[in-house]
């Protein structure tokens, strides 16, 4: 492993250890008072979450890590906001999903400070498995050719509760909107892409079937 | 909770980007408020179309007079751009010199889709909405509208006739008019709304297109009078997006019939069928070469499309670029017309490649997007 892995491991678990002894509210109620700290153990603790979420609407691990940033610079720019006690992660999905919607603007807007992480020499360098990560972005792919068919506001809440496993209450957290929405344009989701392709659902069983042929 | 259909499982941030984004987040955040952007997005849109308009102004007029008095080829490609960064609105068909010099808007009421140049390259037909098809001189002049409620225009070889389609669902049907917009008159019934317009022989006699007459989406065939509608696929799968060979011997499209989305192709009758993309999966958008040796062809959907070409037989296939066609719909690719080039729409700007690969360019540069690249024909010499 390179010095730079060592020490981003080091400062990964640091991090973490602290971050482990305060909740989600505690840590944004600091946030909102101006302690950056504690905005980093947000991080640190739902980065990973935002990052699959990302490349789970994006289908790219490279354009993915830099929603991250985008996610969270966004959500600075909204430190103010007074958020239900424990409702942080749904929140920043909430964020994700309009950084995603509106990408290129997002992007824009934050062009300078993108530009400030992805100096040269910082290139995404997966080693282990970027094997995997490209079969990855293929299965993402076809994934989200499927969803690209369903309107914009099924395609969001079908990312945010079937490929995320929100509640429909984070959900509608996330979205701004009834939770009764949320469950309508979910069942509507579904049923579209049953429509479209009827094996869908059946993923689960197909695996299963097969699993126990090879078994036996 | 059921995932519905597969998807990748989740991944970590390798450990050193994840301390990496978190430092640069916490020196992001440490700098004054005056250094945060605004959402300014108004004042920047306001600049780069007058920018835009200035500068399509002033070479408008260079390039008018190169269009019609440099001899030679005027090899052209018109693509359409989006003024503002949302969808919603009317976007603009702009033509520009095929190294991406001397852009100029000939429309400001067009929408998705393919532009479709006149077979002497002097008009465009395009689509407003799925609600109107236009044509424009290349030069801007002369806009009219030739049909209403249609989209999907393809000129006859000959340029005197333009097929298309009226209608949606099952409502859909394959209509022809005279260049002009006169003399319409449908062709086909039950036609579907395909990604890609009719396709008319190289010869003109006849044109293909897909419908779901027999129960699901198959590639039919018929005469140019549309008499003698034939079923050229037959198969429980979806078939679509038909594309003659420039020689009219062949037809390749596009199947899922094997599971997942391939390029077929079959003799112009229906015999042969095959697969020619069998060792990669998700591959659409397929383009004749001019001289029909060639396919190229997109691998993967959406983000993560990649521009492919092979030879007509589906040997040789060789990975040239990213293509990325994110607000494309369909039908990406083109040839320029010595079969050299391919143009095609990536991260939302346009792009040239040569076909061995070599000599990527990037022939626009706006905030906003631009996409369907269409080359002008050929200049006999």
């Amino acid at each position: 492993m390179s010095a730079d892995g060592l020490v981003g491991n080091l400062t990964l678990a640091v991090g973490h250890e602290r971050a482990v002894e305060l909740d989600d509210s505690v840590l944004w109620s600091r946030a909102r008072s101006g302690d950056s700290e504690a905005f980093g153990m947000l991080f640190e603790r739902h980065g990973r979450t935002i990052y699959n979420y990302c490349f789970r609407r994006v289908g790219s691990w490279a354009v993915a890590e830099d929603l991250v940033s985008v996610v969270f610079l966004e959500a600075w720019r909204r430190v103010d906001k007074e958020l239900p006690n424990g409702k942080e992660l749904p929140w920043l999905l909430g964020i994700a999903t309009n950084v995603v919607r509106n990408r290129r603007r997002s992007e824009r807007r934050y062009a300078a400070a993108l530009r400030r992480v992805s100096q040269p020499g910082s290139e995404p360098s997966f080693a282990d498995d970027s094997d995997e990560r490209i079969d990855d972005e293929e299965l993402m792919g076809r994934a989200l050719a499927l969803l690209a068919r369903l309107p914009r506001r099924e395609q969001e809440v079908f990312a945010l509760c079937a490929w995320s496993e929100l509640s429909y209450e984070d959900a509608a957290i996330a979205l701004g909107i009834p939770v009764g929405t949320v469950r309508s344009r979910l069942s509507r989701a579904r049923a579209r892409l049953q429509e479209l392709d009827p094996g869908i659902g059946h993923e689960e069983d197909r695996m299963q079937a097969i699993k126990e042929a090879v078994e036996r | 909770m059921t995932r519905d259909f597969p998807i990748p499982p989740l991944r970590d941030l390798p450990p050193n980007r994840l301390a990496q984004r978190r430092e640069h987040l916490l020196l992001e955040i440490a700098q004054p408020p005056s250094r945060w952007p605004l959402p300014r997005r108004g004042l920047l849109a306001l600049v780069a179309a007058a920018l835009i308009v200035v500068v399509g102004t002033a070479s408008a007029i260079g390039s008018v007079r190169a269009f019609f008095f440099t001899p030679g080829v005027n090899s052209q490609i018109a693509y359409i751009h989006n003024p503002r960064a949302q969808q919603k609105g009317d976007k603009e068909l702009w033509v520009m010199k095929a190294d991406g010099s001397e852009g100029r808007r000939v429309s400001r009421i067009a929408s998705w889709g393919h532009p479709a140049w006149s077979p002497d390259g002097k008009k465009i037909a395009f689509v407003r909405g799925y609600r109107a098809i236009y044509s424009v001189n290349a030069d801007g002049s002369g806009q009219r509208r030739l049909a209403r409620d249609a989209g999907l225009p393809a000129w006859s070889p000959d340029g005197r006739k333009i097929a298309f389609m009226k209608g949606f669902g099952r409502q859909a049907a394959i209509y022809v008019m005279n260049a002009d917009g006169s003399g319409q008159r449908r062709l086909a019934r039950n036609a579907l709304f395909d990604f890609v317009p009719p396709a008319w022989s190289p010869d003109g006699r006849e044109i293909a297109y897909r419908s779901e007459r027999d129960g699901n989406s198959e590639i039919y065939v018929m005469n140019a009078d549309g008499s003698e509608q034939r079923n050229l696929t037959r198969n429980a799968a979806f078939d679509l997006a038909p594309a003659w060979s420039p020689d009219g011997q062949k037809i390749a499209f596009g199947s899922d019939r094997d599971g997942n989305s391939e390029i077929y192709v079959m003799n112009a009758d229906g015999s042969d069928q095959r697969n020619l993309t069998q060792k990669l999966e998700i591959n659409h958008s397929h383009a004749w070469s001019p001289d029909g040796r060639k396919i190229a062809f997109l691998h993967g959907c959406c983000l993560s499309a990649k521009l492919y070409v092979m030879n007509a037989d589906g040997s040789g296939q060789r990975y040239l670029n990213e293509a990325r066609p994110s607000q494309d719909p369909g039908g990406l690719l083109g040839w320029s017309p010595d079969g050299r080039k391919i143009a095609f729409g990536g991260h939302a700007e346009i792009y040239v490649i040569n076909a061995d690969g070599s000599g990527l360019q990037r022939l626009t540069r706006t905030p906003t997007a631009n996409y369907a690249p269409a080359w002008s024909p050929g200049q006999k010499k």
